[in-house]
Order: C-alpha cells, then sequence, then structure tokens
C-alpha cells in the first residue's frame, strides 16, 4: 500500500481542560499489530503522512482522561480515504482486534482499588 | 476515624465525604518535648527522606518510546459489546472504568505527582521531605505480563524517561530503576545498563513471573538467580519491592473489594520476597545485599520474623539449607521497609530491634499516603520513639540503605528553594 493520507488532528479538550492528546500509529498484518507510529500531540494541526507500503490500516489512540490508558480507534481499509478526521471517529465501539475476549480468560472485575 | 456508624456515609455528597475522610489527617497530639520535629520550614527539623514516592509519567511515554513489536500489546482501553469500557493489561483481569469524582484534599492529590523536578521540590518542600526515592505510577503496570521480556521492554522505556527527568536531581529525587526478573539475563544486563546510566538503586518485582504463582515458578530463593545476586552485590545497588508487581491485586470483585484487594492482595504479597531471600541461603553466598519492601507498612514485620523463625526451628526437620544465622536475623542485617502511618509496627520497633531497618514515607502523591499532611501523622504516631529513634525512621535508615549524602541534603535546606 502506497499514497499519503492526511490527518486533520482536532482541537478537542480532556478531561482535566487540557488540549486531547492524540496519537496516530499504522496497523501491519491482519492480526492488530502495530508498526511505526507518525503523530503524537495536542491536535489543533493537520499534516499529510506517507503511507508505508506494509500499513494495512491506522490506529489512533487519545487520552480522554490522562490518568487512564488511551483509548483507540482502528481505521481499515483505509486507502480508499484520502483523509482522515479523527473527531468523526467512534471511540465508543468494539474494535476488530479486541484482546478482551482472547488473551482474558479470567472472568472479567469490577475495581477493588490497589496502591 | 474509628467508627463510621454516627453518620449515613452513603447520604454525603462527594465533596462531604472528602472532607470526613480526610479530617482524621489534621489531629494531631502535638510535638510538646520533642527536640526535632516534622514542622516543614524549622530549623529544628528532622532531616526526612521519603522511602517511597511516584512520578505520574506522561500518558504517551510508552507508545511513543516501545520497541515497534510491542507497541500493539500495551495496556489500552477496550469497548464492550455492550459499550462497556474496560481497562486492558496483560496480567491483570479486564478493570471496568467508573467516573470518578474526586473532590477537596482526594482531588488535589489527584493532580500532583507530575515529573517537573521544580514543581516537585515545592510538593516536598511543603511536606517537610528533603529528599524523596521515586517509583513509577502507571508503571507499576510494567511488570504485569507473564512475558519477562515485554516486561523489560517496557522498564527500558521508563528507565531512559526518568534518567531524562530526574539523573541531574539524583541527590534529592532519586528514581530506581525498574528491572524484570523473569529472565535473568535480560535482567542482569538491563541493571547493568542502568548502573551505567547512573541509577543507583532498583526496583525488582515482589515475584520475578507474574501470576498467583506454582511451586514451578521461578521465583528468588532458587539458585538460577545466584548470577543476577552476584551482579548487584558487585555494583553496591540496594533493591526493592514495591506492593502490586508480583501478582493482579484485584482478586476480590465487590463487597469490600477495595478493602480485602489492598489488604490481602496487594500489601500481603509483599512478604513473599522477603522470606524467600531470609531463608534461603542467598544471603550466606550474598552478604553484601540489602533490600527493602515498599509500602507495605512495618506492622506484619515482628510477625514475620517470629513465624520465619518458628518455621525453621520447629520444623528443622523440613527446614534446608542450614543457615548461619536465624532468618531473622538476616532481616535485621540485611532488610529494610517502608511505611506511610503504621502505628502497630512503630509501637513494636523497640520491642523487635528494628530501629535500624524501618523508613517512613509519605507516598506522595497517594491517597493512601500522608502528604501533605506527614507533621501531623509523625506526631500521631512517633511519640512514642526516643528523638534518636525518630530520626533514623524518618530519613537517616534511608540514607543509609539508597547512599544518599546526608550532609548534602542538610546543606540544600539553607540553599534557595524554588519558587
Amino acid at each position: 500500500m502506497l499514497g499519503s493520507i492526511t490527518v486533520r488532528w482536532p482541537k478537542e479538550m480532556n478531561e482535566h481542560g487540557a488540549p486531547l492528546l492524540w496519537f496516530g500509529s499504522w496497523l501491519t498484518g491482519d492480526a492488530g499489530f502495530e508498526g511505526g507510529w507518525f503523530y503524537s500531540g495536542r491536535g489543533d494541526e493537520c499534516a499529510e503522512y506517507s503511507i508505508p507500503a506494509e500499513a494495512t490500516g491506522v490506529r489512533i489512540r487519545r487520552w480522554p482522561n490522562e490518568g487512564l490508558d488511551a483509548e483507540y480507534s482502528d481505521v481499515l481499509a483505509f486507502d480508499r480515504l484520502s483523509e482522515l478526521i479523527p473527531s468523526t471517529l467512534d471511540f465508543d465501539a468494539p474494535q476488530p482486534f479486541s484482546r478482551f475476549a482472547s488473551e482474558h480468560a479470567l472472568k472479567p472485575t469490577t475495581p477493588g482499588g490497589t496502591a | 476515624m474509628t467508627t463510621t456508624d454516627r453518620l449515613d456515609l452513603n447520604a454525603l455528597s462527594a465533596s462531604e465525604r472528602s472532607e470526613y475522610f480526610n479530617a482524621h489527617r489534621y489531629r494531631t497530639p502535638g510535638h510538646e518535648g520533642w527536640p526535632r520535629v516534622a514542622t516543614p520550614g524549622s530549623p529544628e527539623k528532622f532531616l526526612m527522606i521519603s522511602a517511597d514516592c511516584h512520578v505520574n509519567e506522561p500518558p504517551n511515554l510508552w507508545v511513543e518510546r516501545i520497541e515497534e513489536r510491542y507497541r500493539h500489546r500495551l495496556p489500552r482501553i477496550e469497548v464492550d459489546a455492550e459499550g462497556v469500557k474496560w481497562s486492558i493489561v496483560e496480567g491483570y483481569h479486564p478493570v471496568k472504568i467508573r467516573d470518578l469524582k474526586m473532590e477537596g484534599e482526594d482531588q488535589e492529590r489527584a493532580k500532583v505527582g507530575k515529573s517537573d523536578p521544580a514543581e516537585r521540590l515545592r510538593d516536598q518542600a511543603r511536606d517537610g521531605v528533603d529528599a524523596e526515592v521515586i517509583f513509577p505510577n502507571r508503571g507499576l503496570q510494567m511488570w504485569a505480563t507473564p512475558d519477562p521480556l515485554f516486561a523489560q521492554a517496557m522498564c527500558r522505556v521508563y528507565n531512559d524517561w526518568t534518567w531524562e527527568v530526574f539523573g541531574e536531581h539524583y541527590d534529592r529525587m532519586r528514581p530506581l530503576a525498574c528491572i524484570s526478573t523473569g529472565d535473568v539475563p535480560s535482567a542482569i544486563a538491563e541493571i547493568e545498563r542502568s548502573a551505567k546510566l547512573g541509577f543507583r538503586g532498583l526496583s525488582l518485582p515482589c515475584k520475578p513471573t507474574w501470576g498467583p504463582g506454582s511451586s514451578e515458578d521461578l521465583n528468588y530463593n532458587l539458585p538460577e538467580f545466584d548470577p543476577m545476586w552476584e551482579r548487584i552485590q558487585e555494583l553496591d545497588l540496594p533493591f526493592t519491592f514495591h506492593v502490586s508487581t508480583g501478582k493482579d491485586p484485584r482478586a476480590a470483585r465487590g463487597n469490600g473489594g477495595a478493602v480485602i484487594n489492598y489488604v490481602i492482595h496487594s500489601l500481603a504479597p509483599t512478604a513473599e520476597p522477603i522470606v524467600n531471600l531470609c531463608s534461603s541461603g542467598v544471603l550466606d553466598r550474598f552478604p553484601d545485599l540489602r533490600f527493602a519492601s515498599i509500602e507495605a507498612g512495618i506492622g506484619w514485620i515482628p510477625w514475620m520474623l517470629r513465624a520465619m523463625d518458628e518455621a525453621y526451628e520447629h520444623h528443622h526437620f523440613w527446614a534446608f539449607p542450614k543457615l548461619k544465622m536465624m532468618p531473622s536475623e538476616y532481616y535485621r542485617q540485611h532488610c529494610f521497609a517502608s511505611f506511610q502511618e503504621d502505628p502497630p509496627g512503630i509501637d513494636l520497633l523497640r520491642d523487635y530491634n528494628l530501629g535500624d531497618n524501618f523508613m517512613w514515607a509519605n507516598d506522595y502523591p497517594h491517597h493512601e499516603g500522608s502528604w501533605p499532611h506527614s507533621e501531623q501523622a509523625i506526631e500521631r504516631t512517633m511519640s512514642g520513639l526516643s528523638d534518636e529513634e525518630r530520626a533514623k525512621v524518618l530519613g537517616l535508615n534511608a540514607a543509609r540503605f539508597f547512599r544518599f549524602d546526608v550532609e548534602r541534603l542538610v546543606a540544600n535546606r539553607t540553599a534557595k528553594s524554588p519558587a
């Protein structure tokens, strides 16, 4: 896969009232592995990125709460896109390469608190 | 606060609950008769070294820096078919994300603990702290995987970053190099790399193999670790075992889970590496090792010493190897323990001859710590100690264990504080 994609990194605020932190990386292969990353920043900018030959998709991470891990959304078949606007992605939907079921045979639990 | 039956706590607002549960932090009997005090800014203040503090790492630290082959395995939030969000970390049960609103002091503690050295110096000076030993915060997840090489990759990222941030301030802000120990050659390589960077102490997981534990697992009592102990001893590095770093501490759910998990699945397992080292002959082979349990408290240590000696004597027909000393004697010679506010441990300090082993910490910025009211916590719990005992527990023991330069720390007091 070759060519380029334009990403319009939005200006959004996180739960602490600061600009939202975004991170973009390339998916490779067909199992959700990640290759290199191409963006890590607070948004409010637009850039065009060359697509690596091995890329099969894009993973967009964001941190609405910086005390927690990142939410993410995967964009596959992105060769049909010329422009990506991360604010239009659905971060509240299940994603294709979920580890939820496959790597956690243990029953999910609600939090109890740790040090 | 000893009873909660006078108020309907469920009826209180978040801010009222915060005020209610934080009220005890202000209570103090004072320090009348103390030659030296824990009062921030006082010329009569003890040298105070917090042996356990934490730094909030940048949220994108690991995704930016880790080797590409591991990036997709980093912790993340996933959404299930019902739209519920879960924290997914290798080695942890999935944990449901809750909207946790903090108010008052609780909120203040949630906002501090950043990596800016000037901010930390200011925060610690407010609490009377002259120097701090720094552990990860979210980075405590680094060991939460059964793959020791993935854990090591995360540790390398943390070690590089924390040295970049604090290396110039190592006399007062001392992060320890985090090491994954499940693969011994990789552990030795990272210990050597960290020492070369300049780190003068290590943070090891409570168990080398992540998980609930089995006799088949590698563990610190076994001779497989001798090459690692040998290198640590040669490099003269103190090493620590922080709570919650050997297995998933969230083993109970609901109905008291927060209390059960904290006491049983987070704090209590920290005894395991200590007993492993004191009873296995490791300290006969490597007599210059020194190590500490971190954040697990001290009240259990007199009990543990007694239990180790009891097993060694009463089960002498099963207890091998035969040691040069009783297990409790190895503890007193080699081991230290950090605590925040633990009256039973302080009360038993003299009876069990542990005045050289206990190290106070404010656990900044964690809620189970005493920041920013350490003076009151110290006055509440340490009135039964002598001035000399307090001086050791509040700073001199940590200085000896971590090799802080006491004269330099005292000199820093007269230097200009950060604005």
